[in-house]
């Protein structure tokens, strides 16, 4: 990336996230029921949103790869898969923290294993099983089985989504997208909920270009060293 | 509902969110003065 357009983009997301960062903590109505710690959740939504996203574009990369692995682009989107991953599993964890602080005080526990919260932590094992896969097989057939992973993992995204939907659950019903006349969501919490995951969806892309310009670095690195080993190895067979 | 302690947890996820995002922007530092130093050692030799 160069140098002017990622200085833009960081200065651009700062505002962006400060902005965003007003909205939920002073210009949103406090919720009448559940007082300021309702306020969890503009960030808690934000930070699932940018893990939908990232975990969309990893099965996007992981299809590319299993489809071209053969071609020169099969690298660039291996990079793809497993930067939006980790990023993925960075916001999942965030949202599953925020989910939990947020429950303690209204719900009176931390953690219960309805549809929602299940289907969600079983998404987060996924993705993690998934870089772990990537970070301890050897051999070239590593990213080829993290791409079949990552397609079978997917699966679980829309079932997260719909889990509020299809199933009796504690957790609260869709605030958005639910059927007409349910939302009950403020004009001002809209506001201030859709300003922050753009926020959030912009520096998530942000993020995602570094993380992706090191793993691009890193398959740079490997390849020097698989050359230096052969070119050592043609020396000592001389 | 406990006010005080519902604040505590307001203010819990907002910090925490943002040190994990701080970590996590440090280990891409980190990943790249790595990847540096091991391509200047491998120029060097």
């Amino acid at each position: 990336m160069n140098r002017a357009i990622f200085t833009f983009s960081a200065i651009f997301v700062a505002l962006l996230l400060s902005y965003g960062l007003h909205q939920a903590l002073d210009v949103a109505p406090t919720e009448a029921t559940m007082g300021n710690v309702q306020r969890i959740f503009y960030y808690h939504a934000s930070s699932f949103a940018v893990a939908f996203a990232m975990f969309g574009v990893n099965l996007i990369a992981s299809v590319f790869y299993l489809l071209r692995r053969k071609t020169s682009l099969a690298l660039a989107a291996d990079a793809i898969a497993v930067s939006a991953a980790e990023l993925g599993v960075i916001f999942c964890s965030i949202g599953l923290m925020g989910g939990m602080l947020w429950a303690k005080p209204v719900w009176g526990i931390w953690w219960t294993w309805d549809a929602r919260l299940t289907s969600t932590f079983v998404l987060w094992l996924i993705y993690v099983s998934y870089l772990m896969l990537r970070r301890l097989a050897e051999g070239d057939q590593a990213p080829t089985l993290a791409a079949a992973l990552a397609i079978f993992g997917f699966v679980d995204v829309p079932i997260v989504y719909m889990s509020i939907r299809w199933w009796r659950t504690q957790h609260p019903q869709p605030v958005i997208f639910g059927e007409a006349g349910q939302s009950g969501l403020d004009p001002a919490m809209l506001t201030a909920l859709l300003v922050n995951i753009g926020a959030f969806l912009c520096y998530g892309a942000v993020v995602f270009a570094v993380r992706y310009k090191l793993e691009r670095a890193r398959q740079a690195l490997r390849e020097v060293q698989a050359i230096r080993s052969i070119e050592l190895a043609r020396m000592e067979a001389r | 509902m406990d006010t005080v302690r519902s604040l505590q947890h307001l203010h819990a996820v907002y910090i925490l969110t943002w040190c994990i995002h701080f970590g996590y922007v440090l280990y891409l530092v980190r990943g790249f003065v790595q990847v540096r130093r091991e391509m200047d050692e491998l120029k060097k030799t």
